[in-house]
């Protein structure tokens, strides 16, 4: 989306930099904001006299033996990789490599990885970040003392409730091979069927994501390992198929883990180029079945991009579509995700847009409040783009 | 008793009943509804005598109080395999839940379990909203339902219902916006009473191996744990015992031993063959005196609740302390002297998921194992409210200060 704003914008490559923003939006009496590149039409716009703030950074310190590595928050991702594979080892996060680390924090970027790695959440360790005075804070590493974290307060948080600029994350070691198998699949619902058995199976797979490629429906598997385990996992996935029906093996591949990552991010580069983005969020056992009744829709209506993530209940549904057809698609997925009590967010809405890009509120949006104002009560971050400005 | 709480405990019982209040002294009522709008109104009714919600069913000094006891909000509302996701009222207890996912994935020809930091269950006894403990004891919870004192109702488990009017939400696995659950829930959470929980399902690891070693001490386990994390073996966790638990809780272990390490790994089985092989190898090369496997998952869950039920004799107990990985076994090593210098049992184990340590002292609840936490706290935390707090304790109470708040509920 474009923003028509009058801002100026501050580049900043360090913690202190970032408090030195901070002050500045204070003394000009300017909100501070940062949506990140990648997330610009994610939320309500800002309003139109702010700075804008863009980090830079690098890797900080990597605790090989701890498995962990300390990165600035303005640091990308794709650099924090090639530093990681020095020493063998990587982050498990599905984003691209041009999004910072605080903006995979804050708009809590995950993907398919997320099977067999877990999302942010699990591999964010410690965090600091600048708060509402400009000050420092440092949240330790989960520690005896609070048994909460603050830290993963931010992880969602769209950059509301103060700027990261430090985060601490666990790494793992780099698979010696990556077996990549395609599979054919005659309806997504039978993904729906399939899943409870398979996630419990040997054929659990590390990475899961199914999308359409030349009109028909492909599931993309993804085992890492060692080559011995990745094929006996390929062949209890082989029997699991026997057993079911809808689902065949197209192709497998073995490749590095830094050609998958890029092969990967290749498949879901739609989702930064096109004007209109929308995540559904279903329960998982009907992450299918969405997808065919939005198919449905785009049948009837205009072509559509259409990714899910099945094991956690996502589909991506984008287009290059006008605001009105966005709008009428908008009702679409509330008729579609409501008797399921499922949610949806727009990431990019094609411009004149005026229907909401969150869709239902979220159940908390009282208590979120009541966060944002102990947090930042005079709104210098982000103001507006979930939480609604006013009193808590 | 004052003539304040008196009428508070009529009106209570207009609202749970005749028996399900009573006077627990020192000004202390205990109430306990059955589900969250009897909860809601209790509190009300608390907020406008101006009677404080305590937080145990015991007289904590300062005035008149009200415990809102959750004994009578037992029910498993709903298990859903194929979403992976179970709701339950608060009071539910582990065991019954942990019985009834098996029963349905039995139904359904699948395996999974709630996935909660052992010892957290307390042997099954422990309520759902027990389970949540401290550090990342909420890992397992999705959102829930809690009640504010100011008696607003509020659900940090994302999505809507499902149509039937009984949920109030799908518990889906993602959201819009920040998880607030992680400050509800934990070590220095608000004075809410969780009424509801959304909890997640997970694998049950179709191939999990534990495996044991006895050690002649503490030290050569340690540095057994140590070798194993540096060659780069990931296990679920690792538990290392000194000789006062082994002889008071695993009585499968070996009775000679004078320290046991217990790890739990899991995989497919080309890779758990080989891993048995180095942890194995590793353990002998650190003196181990005896190694064996358990090789079905079901006989390692008993393992691992032989050691659960012994935590129901925990006097002291803190859910987490991280270290690097490198640090694991030295620092397993040091509070192991700490007890043993006290005469304190002492369990310490580590978790790849979160780099955690969880230590278990197992002894009198006298002042040597109050000692001990104390030593234990200033070398690797420190106590609530005996240092001062850092700033984002601070910023983290301040937020608790506002979901505390009382106010109209929205």
């Amino acid at each position: 989306m474009s923003l028509v704003t009058d801002h100026r914008t501050i580049t900043a490559e360090s913690a202190p930099a970032v408090q030195a923003a901070v002050r500045e939006a204070i003394d000009a009496g300017l909100p501070l904001i940062d949506y990140g590149p990648a997330h610009e039409g994610l939320g309500h716009p800002p309003p139109r006299r702010h700075l804008r703030l863009e980090q830079d950074g690098h890797v900080i310190e990597h605790h090989e033996r701890d498995l962990t590595v300390l990165v600035a928050a303005g640091a990308r991702l794709g650099a924090v990789q090639a530093a990681l594979r020095q020493s063998g080892q990587f982050l498990p996060i599905d984003a691209d490599a041009d999004m910072t680390i605080g903006e995979i924090i804050t708009c809590n970027v995950w993907g398919p990885l997320r099977v067999g790695f877990g999302g942010i959440s699990d591999l964010l360790l410690g965090l600091a970040y600048v708060d509402d005075e400009a000050a420092l804070i440092r949240v330790e590493p989960r520690t005896a003392q609070g048994g909460v974290s603050l830290a993963r307060l931010f992880i969602g948080s769209l950059g509301e409730l103060g700027v990261p600029v430090e985060a601490m994350l666990r790494t793992f070691a780099m698979p010696p091979t990556v077996l990549a198998v395609d599979l054919s699949v005659d309806d997504p619902a039978h993904i729906d069927a399939i899943l409870p058995r398979w996630l419990t199976s040997d054929a659990q797979p590390a990475r899961l994501a199914i999308g359409i490629e030349g009109g028909t429906w492909v599931a993309r598997v993804g085992y890492l390992g060692r080559q011995t385990a990745c094929l006996a996992q390929l062949r209890a996935l082989e029997r699991l198929l026997d057993e079911s029906t809808g689902l065949h093996i197209a192709g497998t591949g073995s490749l590095t883990l830094p050609q998958y990552l890029t092969q990967r991010e290749a498949h879901r580069v739609w989702r930064r180029q096109l004007p209109a983005l929308v995540k559904l969020i279903v329960p998982p056992a009907d992450t299918g079945s969405v997808c065919t009744l939005v198919q449905q829709w785009t049948s009837d209506n205009v072509p559509l991009m259409l990714g899910a993530e099945p094991a956690h209940g996502i589909v991506w549904v984008g287009g290059r579509i006008s605001a009105t057809l966005a709008a009428e698609l908008d009702m679409a997925i509330r008729r579609i995700t409501e008797p399921l009590g499922g949610i949806h967010a727009w990431y990019a809405r094609p411009g004149g847009a005026t229907f909401d890009p969150f869709w239902p509120p979220p159940n908390d949006l009282a208590l979120l409040r009541r966060v944002k104002h102990a947090m930042d009560p005079r709104g210098r971050f982000n103001p507006g783009r979930l939480i609604p400005v006013g009193d808590a | 008793m004052p003539a304040t709480a008196t009428t508070l405990a009529e009106e209570l019982r207009q609202v749970v009943g005749e028996r399900a209040v009573e006077s627990a002294g020192d000004g202390l009522l205990i109430v306990q509804p059955r589900d969250t709008d009897e909860v809601s109104l209790c509190v009300k009714l608390a907020a406008r005598h101006g009677v404080r919600l305590a937080s145990q069913p015991w007289p904590e000094g300062g005035g008149r109080s009200l415990h809102v006891s959750i004994a009578r909000m037992t029910e498993i509302e709903s298990i859903d395999v194929k979403s992976r996701v179970a709701l339950v009222q608060a009071g539910a207890r582990h065991e019954a839940l942990a019985a009834a996912i098996a029963r349905r994935c039995h139904e359904e020809g699948v395996d999974y379990e709630l996935d909660i930091a052992t010892g957290a269950t307390h042997g099954g006894e422990a309520t759902i909203v027990g389970t949540l403990g401290g550090g990342d004891g909420c890992s397992h919870v999705l959102g829930v339902e809690i009640v504010l004192p100011d008696g607003s109702v509020h659900v940090t488990a994302a999505g809507g219902g499902r149509g039937d009017g009984a949920e109030a939400s799908a518990g889906l696995y993602d959201r819009i916006g920040p998880d607030v659950t992680r400050v509800l829930c934990g070590g220095r959470a608000c004075r809410g009473v969780v009424t509801r929980l959304w909890c997640r399902l997970s694998p049950t690891p179709s191939r999990l191996r534990t495996i044991h070693a006895a050690f002649p001490g503490v030290p050569q386990a340690c540095q057994a744990v140590s070798d194993m994390l540096a060659s780069g073996i990931n296990p679920i966790r690792v538990q290392v015992l000194d000789h006062r638990t082994v002889s008071t809780v695993d009585q499968r272990g070996p009775r000679a031993a004078e320290a046991l390490m217990v790890i739990d790994i899991a995989g497919v089985h080309p890779l758990l063959d080989g891993l048995l092989g180095q942890i194995t190898a590793i353990a002998l090369e650190n003196q181990a005196t005896a190694v064996f496997h358990d090789d079905q998952s079901r006989q390692a869950g008993r393992g691992r609740s032989g050691l659960s039920a012994a935590a129901r004799h925990v006097e002291f107990s803190w859910p987490l302390v991280v270290v690097g990985r490198s640090q694991v076994g030295q620092t397993m090593n040091h509070i192991h002297r700490l007890a043993d210098a006290r005469g304190v049992a002492a369990t310490i184990e580590y978790r790849s998921a979160d780099h955690g340590l969880r230590w278990r002292l197992i002894g009198p609840h006298d002042a040597d194992a109050l000692q001990l936490s104390q030593d234990i706290a200033a070398r690797f935390g420190g106590l609530p409210g005996d240092a001062p707090p850092t700033p984002a304790q601070s910023r983290l109470d301040r937020v608790l200060a506002a979901l505390d708040r009382t106010g109209a509920a929205r």
